[in-house]
């Protein structure tokens, strides 16, 4: 276990020197006061189409995040050769995958964590209210999802030639779940035959993290909070769901001969 | 060092070349007082509607179907007329539009044009405005005669969409109390991008007229549609509306309505199939305008010619003979025309 933390410390202090987070952190915020400097009709108090703005802004941000993190970490590895020292030491394949993927969820949890606070921030100057359990569930829930981005990123980033490739097409993947996934099976009732088949298995298969993103809606509208049942149920699957592809990783990587040219 | 040089020079020509090209498109936009003009051309109206719909899922809080949801109860609703309804000598298609003249105070609401036969379905194009009739809503289906269909959500069909319901708002309710703001940036985002939408600007002032005590605002923003739509008589329609019944001014109400007549008569009275209903709509709201200043004749004048458009003109009749009663009790202090 030490090894996999040792792994995921590295990718911590590696990520805390890069400027990824702050570029898009500075850009959110940014962007999040631009639009709330706008006033409508003199109206001072029209705070949704700013929570709206933030939220995106925040999920696209965290998003760009995870993915471009997970999906360059052992294919950096790979390309300095610093993977061949690494395993001729007591580290394992798997170590290598749990490691990486640890380190990259754990920048994730910062990121979120620091996103959330900006945006608690934004929406207690502006409507004077602090719902602090939203906050964490949104949090708990954007954070758990990340975990499936990033086990598919690194998934990726052994089965793909380049990291371009595989942020690109995780990218199309992670997107169409966020906006389509939840539908797929309203599409297949309508259908027939095999297409029907087709879509509901992609429907059943598909990780389901837009239950996170669906959770915009319940801060954006002032809803009540989502059982606490169901986040712990959302978090339990999503967390199966990220060690299936890490074992999935983990069998690519374990057959997957590194050379030295 | 020479290469960095030139290298900077080329910058300097790039950058000076750049500042010319995008100066002038923004003196362009400054012209228009519209930014999205200058960064999407003519494709800015494709995203319009988009934010009329989001305003309408904002006053909804966000409990509103998806296409996918409006694709299928589109379909069950051509299955189930097709099973129930024959077309016939019988069929009764009259339209459900009605002059409204009794409701002309505050709350006036001359809007039936949205009141779907069928009850309130969500469309793309629908917008909650002046078309539709609120009532007392407290968040029910189908308070005050406005019905919002909720049911397109349906029983779950498998255990993700039941998981996936508890991060969803299920419960439908529309946003009161002042919180109707909220819809208000993307109906004025609406109008930017396509500022030839009438409705976008006639469901803006109601909202800002009626629901949050702005007439000063709708006024406004009604003359800035006209500004982009000088030939649009729904517009001059909600602009007397807003001097009738929410800044006290007959007078400007009735010049407004008397410019939204000329209006429909320049843009509709060639036409095979004209707009009956708003030109019945003006001339309700102009004839009851001049009842409600003693101006019978007048009234009686306007009333007579929206007996032509309404499809009930013998509840007018039952109007006009009321208001020539009135006029022969008060004929010997007779008012002059103010118009």
């Amino acid at each position: 276990m030490n090894i996999i933390f040792a792994l995921a410390g590295v990718v911590v202090k590696e990520m805390y020197r890069r400027k990824d987070f702050y570029v898009l952190f500075v850009m959110t915020a940014l962007l999040t006061l631009l639009a709330g400097s706008a006033t409508f009709f003199n109206d001072p108090k029209i705070t949704g189409y700013l929570k709206e703005i933030c939220l995106l802004l925040i999920w696209v941000a965290t998003l760009v995040i995870a993915l471009t993190s997970a999906a360059r970490q052992i294919p950096a590895e790979r390309e300095s050769r610093t993977i061949f020292p690494l395993l001729a030491k007591p580290v394992t394949r798997w170590h290598v995958i749990v490691g990486k993927f640890l380190g990259c969820w754990v920048v994730a949890a910062l990121a979120v964590a620091m996103f959330y606070v900006f945006f608690g921030a934004v929406v207690a100057a502006r409507e004077h209210a602090l719902p602090v359990a939203h906050y964490l569930q949104a949090a708990i829930l954007h954070w758990m999802a990340l975990a499936v981005v990033i086990a598919l990123a690194i998934l990726g980033s052994i089965v793909f030639s380049a990291p371009s490739v595989n942020v690109t097409i995780s990218f199309i993947v992670v997107g169409g779940v966020l906006t389509l996934g939840e539908h797929l099976n309203k599409l297949a009732s309508r259908m027939e035959g095999l297409s029907q088949t087709l879509t509901s298995i992609v429907y059943f298969l598909l990780p389901h993290i837009e239950w996170a993103f669906a959770y915009r809606d319940l801060l954006l509208f002032n809803q009540p909070l989502a059982p606490w049942s169901a986040v712990l149920t959302a978090a339990v699957y999503w967390a199966a769901y990220a060690a299936a592809l890490l074992i999935g990783a983990w069998l690519a990587f374990r057959r997957k001969t590194l050379t030295l040219g | 060092m020479r290469r960095a040089w030139l290298i900077l020079i080329l910058l300097t020509v790039l950058a000076f070349g750049l500042a010319a090209k995008v100066q002038t498109a923004l003196a362009r936009g400054d012209e228009s007082g519209n930014v999205f003009e200058v960064f999407f051309g003519e494709g800015r109206r494709m995203f319009a509607n988009h934010f009329a719909v989001k305003a309408d899922v904002y006053l909804h809080s966000g409990m509103y179907p998806s296409i996918f949801d409006q694709a299928a109860q589109a379909e069950e609703r051509e299955k189930k007329e097709a099973a129930e309804h024959v077309h016939g000598p019988d069929c009764d298609h009259a339209p459900a539009h009605e002059v409204d003249t009794s409701d002309h105070g505050v709350t006036d609401s001359n809007h039936d044009e949205h009141a779907h036969e069928d009850g309130h379905v969500h469309v793309d194009e629908h917008v909650h405005g002046p078309g539709c009739n609120h009532g007392e809503e407290t968040g029910s289906t189908s308070v005050g005669g406005h019905e919002c269909d909720t049911g397109f959500m349906g029983k779950p069909r498998d255990w993700f969409e039941a998981m996936g319901r508890n991060f969803k708002v299920t419960q439908h309710t529309h946003l009161t109390a002042g919180k109707e703001r909220e819809i208000l940036p993307w109906l004025e985002m609406a109008a930017d991008l396509d500022p030839q939408r009438e409705e976008t600007y006639t469901v803006t002032a109601y909202w800002l007229s009626r629901e949050m005590n702005k007439p000063k605002e709708a006024e406004q923003f009604l003359r800035r549609g006209l500004r982009a739509n000088p030939k649009s008589y729904e517009i001059l329609f909600e602009l007397g509306r807003v001097y009738q019944h929410h800044l006290s001014d007959p007078i400007r109400a009735r010049n407004v309505w008397h410019a939204a007549l000329r209006r429909w008569d320049e843009a509709e009275k060639g036409k095979e199939e004209p707009d009956r209903v708003g030109r019945n709509k003006i001339l309700g709201q102009l004839a009851q305008s001049y009842a409600d200043s003693g101006l019978y004749d007048e009234a009686v004048r306007y009333f007579e010619e929206a007996k032509l458009y309404s499809p009930a003109p013998d509840a007018l009749e039952l109007k006009i003979q009321d208001l020539r009663t009135k006029a022969l009790g008060t004929a010997p202090a007779a008012v002059p025309a103010q118009h």
